[in-house]
């Protein structure tokens, strides 16, 4: 018979080839490499939230109309495109991941992607809770080059506007009441402060290439590039130093932004 | 080996003595080959030849990953997954060497198309035979298949979500447009007439 032919054939060939089933531990790896895959892409999503959620809720919503002229022009300017693009991505390797899984297949793509984004935000919203994202900011993200750092977050582009008061840049050195700092198309300011700012300058940041925002004005009368600070906005840790710059009355801050009638 | 003692082991048993001894895959093969060999000709098309190369890559590949059977699963479910993964990543392949679809001693899936899609009883047997070797012939393979796996091998949902790895709602969905565009090429053909 054909089929008993057949039976033998592949049974001979078998045994000729000398094959034989592959180890049951390399199946156990590979599933493993998918899941392993699978989390790794749920963590680097949920710490992208996280950054995003920082960045959002850290935003400057108080003085959006001074720093873009309306809030959806803030919000199309300030959105975190590379953060959200990298959660895109990692949910995208993660859904991948978790399609090769042995039982995945199961579940339609709307389970699946709900998934991946329900553990992402929670993991997100883990991580901002636990502080990780303004630790991120602080101690990586901040210390990218100027070029990147604007890339990946493209809420410091609005504030490079000397001349309507608001001030972006790099520590270069803290002196007495002259702060020096580097803006982000390289210039170097001269920014005159109060000895209160001073002091909190002085007390917060241990050494310089810190990088800080700063509201105040032109002081054209000393020097060309001389800036007066009003207040300092540091980054990262923004929730912890903005409750001290937030002791300063907000009247009088928006007060002064009509005043000056920016 | 006493044939019939293994004829009452079920595949699941089978499949742990193949561990233990290749020799009890004969067995193994036995069982499927027909059932393996009439599936491929339904979704293939191909010769008597190149289906026998077909199933012999595909035993092997059974017997190389023994060690990855889901017992969840069910072996049989298992295996027609394989053979479905070795004809469509082979498709364009096998496409080019296909000769006509023959159903010749499938009288059984004519009634159960039939009936299930509910074509007039005015069409004679015969000329709907002919119709619906022509039809599948023509049909997108994802809807010949699961055409096949439904009408002619008679598998469950959620056996053809084990075999073609989708959801069952998926499998639904797929049966539904399935019968969809079997009919309407067979309203398109009967209009040309």
């Amino acid at each position: 018979m054909r089929e008993n032919k057949l039976a033998e054939k592949i049974i001979n060939k078998i045994k000729k080839e000398g094959v034989k089933p592959t180890s049951h531990w390399k199946f156990v790896m590979k599933d493993s490499l998918f899941w392993g895959a699978f989390v790794l892409s749920i963590i680097i999503g949920g710490m992208a939230i996280s950054i995003i959620l920082n960045t959002l809720l850290n935003n400057d919503w108080d003085i959006y109309m001074q720093l873009s002229g309306g809030l959806s022009k803030f919000i199309v300017i300030t959105l975190p495109y590379f953060w959200l693009i990298l959660l895109g991505i990692f949910m995208v390797i993660a859904y991948l991941n978790i399609q090769n899984t042995k039982k995945a297949y199961k579940h339609s793509f709307k389970v699946i992607i709900g998934g991946v984004i329900f553990m992402s935000f929670l993991l997100g919203l883990t991580f901002y809770n636990l502080g990780l994202a303004s630790s991120l900011d602080k101690r990586f993200i901040q210390k990218l080059p100027t070029r990147v750092h604007k890339m990946v977050d493209p809420s410091l582009g609005v504030w490079q506007k000397p001349e309507q008061g608001f001030l972006i840049g790099q520590i270069q050195t803290l002196d007495g009441n002259a702060l020096r700092l580097k803006d982000f198309d390289g210039e170097i300011w001269e920014v005159g402060l109060s000895e209160e700012l001073r002091e909190f300058l002085s007390n917060f940041f241990s050494n310089s290439n810190e990088k800080i925002k700063v509201i105040g004005q032109l002081n054209p009368e000393k020097c060309l590039k001389c800036f007066s600070a009003s207040f300092i906005r540091p980054f990262g840790m923004r929730r912890t130093v903005g409750d001290q710059l937030d002791k300063t009355p907000k009247g009088e801050f928006q007060g002064m932004m009509r005043r000056k009638d920016i | 080996m006493e044939d019939q003692n293994i004829g009452k082991k079920t595949d699941e048993e089978l499949v742990s003595l193949v561990l233990e001894d290749q020799d009890y895959f004969l067995y193994l093969v036995r069982r499927y080959e027909q059932k393996l060999f009439r599936y491929i000709a339904r979704i293939s098309s191909l010769s008597q030849d190149d289906i026998e190369d077909v199933l012999q890559d595909i035993f092997i590949k059974v017997y190389k990953n023994l060690n990855n059977f889901d017992t969840d699963l069910r072996f049989s479910s298992w295996v027609y997954r394989i053979t479905h993964n070795e004809v469509i990543s082979n498709y364009r392949k096998y496409k080019n060497k296909a000769k006509i679809i023959s159903f010749d001693k499938d009288g059984e899936f004519i009634k159960n198309i039939g009936d299930e899609l509910d074509i007039e009883r005015d069409i004679n047997l015969d000329e709907l035979k002919k119709e619906i070797f022509s039809i599948l012939g023509k049909i997108d393979i994802k809807y010949r298949e699961v055409l096949i796996l439904k009408f002619l091998e008679e598998k469950s949902y959620r056996e053809m979500s084990d075999i073609l790895r989708k959801p069952e709602g998926t499998i639904a969905t797929l049966i539904n447009r399935a019968k969809k565009e079997f009919l309407k090429i067979l309203e398109k053909q009967y209009e040309g007439k």
